[in-house]
């Protein structure tokens, strides 16, 4: 396992230095004066060399490259142009809210994907399967930040059930930045049900597509593992409906359901940003999109590459689970 | 399986009640009307993203926003008239010499920071050295007519100004100086950085507010500071919440669901009229001094050609620009907003003629020809589309072919630094940068600012130069206005660009809210200090 676990962060490298260097060279060749947007149109040219060259932009890029990943060791990002940050200190602030929203959202993706992947297997082509695939069809195809205006709508603005935005109003000390763990650690559970109540929302908005990606594949895997052998074996020696599912077959048809689990986990990131924007969600958005509308590079290049590490990461846990889910699969193979 | 399936239903249904019980409490923030102020902090919905609150470096909406409840500059709009001509506000009098070149400027005395450090002139010195070392921000606004060396403190309570060289516009510039509290910054400065790391998530004013909290790209909290220097009554809002939501329709929801008490200019007139509907809400509309106009480049073919750009000038339709695209703006009246004083209401407008459009172009060298012009555009704003679709449909019917141009933000700047890069046209929105007319002449056809999205005509006149040379140079008020007003009508008669309007300026807000006053200087308007309950 620790061979396998090495060799795959080894791994990681060249994909990393890649996925740097391809962002890097995109955001230098990006049309549009960043430092003048910054510094506002009436800056003169010695305000915008002066920054400049601060910014080391006069440098050949492959030194102003080199200095990059020279600083990225000592945890520095590069200066925001426009919070005037490193960029590190930026994304440490708002990732942690990215990530919450991330997790529960796929946290409710598998707590109703596989129930409902399941029960939609059992009752193949009946009514309720039917409705089931409809429903999941439609939620793959219904554009997130529309759902999200749809939830806050009836929800908070008819029902008034659920707040508009935020993340909280109970103030929680920050330990991970996650504020519904740090509730529960620091035992805050005024502060738990606060974060709860403002996270449900943005993250059902979030999870549906995924949720429904996650009943389809379910689905598809249990209908193909009823039609095994060895699910007919275990039926005539009379073992019990929900043993069989639960215990032989959804491990068996687990293994396609996680590889989707991992891909959505890491693509939630990305597409939070939209519902992060409906919700007033103080995550990676606003700072991602401001980056992009001003070219702030080092901010692009910086939420570009937490992005890509966490795509990574997540395929790293997800290899490591399929040897879990399935003792034939060698790891060091 | 079944009973799987009743426990995710079970655990459904627990959520729900769960978020009902809870909700309630945080929907429950009405404003509680009939009290003197509100039971929870005043929330300010706002659009941008706040980089940076070092006033130093502040330059867009939402950072001015900030700095005019954090800081106090020398002079103020004089918002209590409803006018953006400057008062004193931390000064107290001033005097020009009469070759307009030393500002002799007197202090209050009754001042102190949020630090409770006594505001002096040391100040004064200090804010504006670290505003030209700094060099970012609004520095523009004095750099090359003032040395830090020549601002000098005559005593405690008084400072002087000496400029390298006249400048007109010198005390309406003071709006955009927000005096910082030089002993702290000084305790607080790294090497030679003049504070700067401190002010990245500190404030270092004496303003109405202090900095309750800052969530960088979602809220910031101001607290108000008990002891200002003007006092507070029991009807303002002490706490603030400038919350950042970019999506509109959230924006919406907050207002009308009465979790907002005042809501941002820059949503689509469509919400506006939504919100006239509404009897809780108040929409206020102004003519903003705003210019939107679309800058001809006049180093360009065709539209190098005078003729050419009268006949496309005649061709546009105003009234549909103004009517159904900005939704009842008022037509511009040369470059000069018309609320902003020293507009000349008697220079040359253009109405839609499409007859004299066609005898112009007849007059034109290019007469004969096949004609056709760039037209840059945000393509992913709608209005913008929508005024692409304008231009091109006006302007084929004088025999005028557009090239709709879509570009970002970016690739407007990157355009407007060379001639040759800017198209003939392009739609540009530009807010007065200083309460005074020079701002829309000088700044805009002066050659000596050539170079950003403000200067896309590349307008190079002789004439219109020495005329605002001479007027910058002017102490006496009326010849001053004079002289920007014989430069107005010179330049409108070269039709350097489509003036197509003055947008009007809308704002919404609960009708609990008194004192708004809006005087068209960015970021001045909200100053929630003036706000109070009804």
């Amino acid at each position: 396992m620790g061979r396998f676990i090495g060799k795959r962060i080894l791994g990681l490298i060249p994909t990393i230095l890649g996925l740097i260097l391809l962002i890097f060279l995109l955001s230098r060749i990006m049309p549009g004066d960043s430092v003048r947007l910054a510094l506002g149109p009436e800056a003169t040219q010695e305000q915008i060399v002066a920054m400049e060259n601060q910014l080391g932009l006069h440098d050949p890029l492959p030194v102003q490259f080199f200095n990059y990943i020279k600083g990225l060791f000592v945890g520095d990002m590069g200066l925001s142009l426009r919070s005037g940050r490193n960029v590190w200190l930026d994304i440490k602030d708002t990732f942690p809210a990215t990530f919450e929203l991330s997790l529960v959202s796929m946290i409710i993706s598998v707590a109703v994907g596989i129930p409902l992947g399941i029960y939609s297997a059992v009752k193949n082509n009946k009514i309720s399967d039917h409705i089931i695939r409809i429903v999941s069809l439609s939620g793959i195809a219904l554009p997130r930040f529309w759902l999200a205006i749809l939830l806050q709508l009836i929800f908070s603005y008819w029902l008034g059930i659920f707040p508009v935005i935020g993340r909280g109003n109970v103030a929680v000390e920050s330990i991970t930045g996650l504020r519904l763990l740090d509730s529960l650690l620091t035992g805050n559970f005024a502060g738990f049900t606060d974060s709860f109540i403002h996270i449900l929302l943005p993250a059902i908005a979030l999870s549906i597509a995924t949720a429904a990606q996650i009943i389809r594949m379910t689905r598809t895997n249990m209908i193909d593992q009823m039609n095994k052998d060895y699910v007919l074996a275990a039926e005539s020696y009379g073992l019990p409906e929900n043993l069989v599912y639960q215990r032989y077959m959804l491990k068996n048809a687990f293994i396609s359901v996680l590889t989707t689990v991992g891909m959505q986990f890491g693509s939630l990131i990305g597409n939070a940003f939209l519902v992060e924007a409906v919700f007033g969600w103080p995550g990676m958005a606003q700072y991602a999109i401001q980056g992009i509308l001003y070219k702030d590079y080092n901010a692009i290049i910086g939420v570009t590459l937490v992005i890509g590490l966490f795509f990574v990461l997540i395929n790293v846990i997800v290899d490591l689970l399929y040897g879990f889910f399935d003792p034939k699969i060698k790891l060091d193979a | 399986m079944k009973k799987n399936f009743k426990a995710l239903m079970l655990c459904f249904a627990a959520t729900a009640l769960l978020a009902a019980c809870g909700g309630s409490k945080d929907s429950g923030t009405e404003a509680s009307q009939g009290t003197n102020t509100l039971d929870r902090p005043f929330v300010y919905v706002a659009q941008q993203v706040v980089g940076s609150i070092d006033p130093a470096k502040v330059i867009d909406e939402t950072e001015i926003i900030a700095a005019v409840n954090l800081y106090d500059p020398l002079f103020y709009p004089d918002t209590a008239n409803g006018k953006m001509d400057p008062v004193p506000h931390l000064a107290s009098e001033y005097e020009v010499s009469e070759d307009g070149l030393v500002y002799t400027v007197k202090l209050r005395d009754d001042v102190t920071f949020h630090s409770g450090n006594p505001f002096t002139a040391d100040d004064v010195v200090y804010t504006m050295q670290r505003m030209l070392a700094v060099g970012q921000g609004n520095s523009w606004l004095w750099n090359n007519v003032l040395d830090a060396e020549n601002v000098k403190k005559i005593d405690d309570y008084t400072v002087e100004f000496t400029l390298n060289n006249a400048y007109a516009p010198f005390i309406s510039s003071m709006t955009q100086l927000f005096i910082v509290d030089s002993k702290l910054l000084e305790e607080n400065t790294t090497g030679d950085d003049y504070g700067q790391a401190y002010l990245e998530n500190n404030e270092a004013g004496s303003g109405p507010y202090t900095l309750a909290k800052w969530d960088r790209e979602s809220q910031i909290d101001y607290k108000a500071y008990e002891d200002y220097w003007k006092g507070w009554k029991d009807n303002q809002f002490k706490d603030v919440q400038m919350k950042i939501i970019t999506e509109e329709a959230t924006v919406k929801t907050l207002l009308v669901s009465g979790q907002a008490d005042m809501v941002h200019q820059w949503l689509n007139v469509s919400a506006y009229k939504e919100f006239e509907n509404n009897d809780k809400l108040v929409v206020q509309k102004d003519p903003s001094a705003k210019l939107q106009h679309i800058p001809m480049n006049m180093q360009k073919a065709p539209t190098d050609d005078e003729n050419v750009r009268k006949a496309i000038a005649a061709a546009f339709d105003y009234d549909s620009a103004n009517k159904d695209i900005l939704g009842d703006s008022t037509q511009a009246v040369g470059p000069v907003p018309i609320v902003v004083t020293g507009n000349n209401p008697d220079v040359t407008v253009f109405k839609q003629d499409l007859e004299q459009a066609k005898e112009y172009l007849a007059a034109s060298k290019y007469a004969g020809q096949d004609i056709s012009v760039d037209f840059m555009i945000m393509g992913e704003n709608p209005e913008q589309r929508q005024f692409g679709q304008l231009v091109s449909d006006n302007l084929s019917k004088i025999g005028i072919k557009v090239n709709i141009v879509n570009a970002t933000w970016p690739q407007i700047t990157e355009a407007a630094t060379s001639a040759e890069k800017t198209p003939n046209l392009t739609l540009i929105s530009d807010s007065l940068k200083y309460p005074h007319v020079d701002s829309h002449t000088y700044g805009i056809y002066h050659p000596s600012t050539q170079g950003s999205f403000r200067t896309m005509s590349w307008y190079d006149d002789e004439e219109t130069t020495n005329i605002l040379d001479e007027a910058r140079k002017e102490i006496d008020v009326d010849k001053q206005l004079e002289l920007y007003k014989k430069a107005q009508e010179i330049i409108t008669a070269k039709a350097p660009s489509i003036y197509v309007a003055n947008p009007t300026h809308n704002i919404a807000y609960a009708n609990y809210v008194d004192g708004y006053t809006f005087v068209g200087l960015m970021g001045y308007d909200i100053a929630f200090y003036n706000l109070s309950m009804k």
